[in-house]
């Protein structure tokens, strides 16, 4: 039988964990007297076992195609993703936030095109863009943008700007869906925290 | 007198903000028993009720999240367009909402051309 001096620097280096892996791992390579100093030497890689166990493998979905971990992260964004921004700002800033309608691909949408649409309210059928005044808040995710056109005055509040048709600067836009009415502006700088 | 009436009446019209009030949606929905439902739009998600007063206007009542909170403003249908008229009608609105002018933090004649 081969002496057997293990290196437990070399057994914590695994994904299970330093207790498991030396009652677990150590013990199955005994019985199998695979071990010669804690090198295994049949892999080429011997720092680390060439495959995980079982239970730490990604799962994988075997009727469609795979949904990679960047797939998932996706959905929900990580902190550590840098807004987006193009052109440079001037005032006044406008905003808007996150929510059903302004979902991240409409907000990329708007990085990509520099314009912003707005539809009608609930129960109009005035289309008009809608935007917060001031830079987007820190806390909330959005679309911080500045535009040489003025909204429409009589119609916002110290909070709220609108942009109807017929305004300077407010046009509908051409690209607009069939039977949708539309209101757009074109918009000089834009920051998109809207990322991933 | 107030009433609340079905979102559905607001079709057909242009609802223009025209006076902020500081108090929350909820302050209204106890007191004058107003439901309130919540809606989103291009802007943002809010908080919304549509009521009459006693001569027949329809005004919104709204609350979107990115206002101050525990504001609720008042938007009145666009065929209101001169400051005096509109000032008028908040003044009344007030009157049935029983709050005093000096929580109406903000209105139309204070910056018409905002």
């Amino acid at each position: 039988m081969w002496p057997i001096p293990i290196n437990p620097l070399v057994i914590k280096a695994n994904e299970i964990g330093v207790g498991f892996a030396v009652a677990a791992r150590m013990q199955s390579y005994i019985t199998a007297g695979r071990i010669r100093s804690c090198v295994i030497r049949h892999k080429q890689n011997n720092a680390s076992p060439r495959h995980r166990s079982v239970p730490f493998r990604p799962r994988r979905r075997h009727k469609q195609e795979y949904i990679g971990a960047r797939g998932r992260m996706a959905v929900g964004g990580g902190p550590g993703h840098a807004p987006v921004v193009v052109g440079t700002p001037g005032t006044p800033l406008f905003h808007r936030v996150e929510s059903p309608t302004q979902d991240r691909a409409v907000a990329a949408l708007q990085t990509r095109s520099f314009e912003m649409w707005g539809r009608p309210a609930q129960g109009s059928s005035l289309p008009s863009v809608k935007a917060y005044r001031n830079a987007l808040p820190q806390t909330r995710r959005g679309v911080e943008f500045w535009t040489g056109s003025s909204p429409t005055p009589g119609s916002g509040t110290p909070y709220e700007a609108r942009w109807y048709l017929g305004s300077p600067g407010v046009f509908a836009p051409a690209a607009a869906p069939r039977g949708n009415a539309f209101a757009a502006i074109s918009i000089n700088y834009i920051k998109n925290t809207q990322v991933p | 007198m107030l009433k609340p009436v079905p979102l559905t009446v607001l079709e057909g019209y242009e609802m223009i903000p025209q006076a902020i009030i500081s108090r929350p949606t909820s302050y209204f929905a106890v007191r004058h028993s107003i439901p309130f439902s919540h809606e989103h739009d291009d802007l943002d998600e809010y908080e919304v009720a549509a009521v009459q007063i006693g001569d027949g206007l329809v005004f919104a009542m709204k609350h979107y999240q990115g206002y101050p909170e525990n504001t609720t403003t008042i938007y009145l249908p666009d065929r209101i367009k001169r400051v005096t008229e509109i000032s008028y009608v908040i003044e009344a609105i007030s009157r049935e909402l029983g709050i005093s002018r000096d929580l109406i933090m903000w209105q139309r004649s204070d910056d018409p051309d905002l």
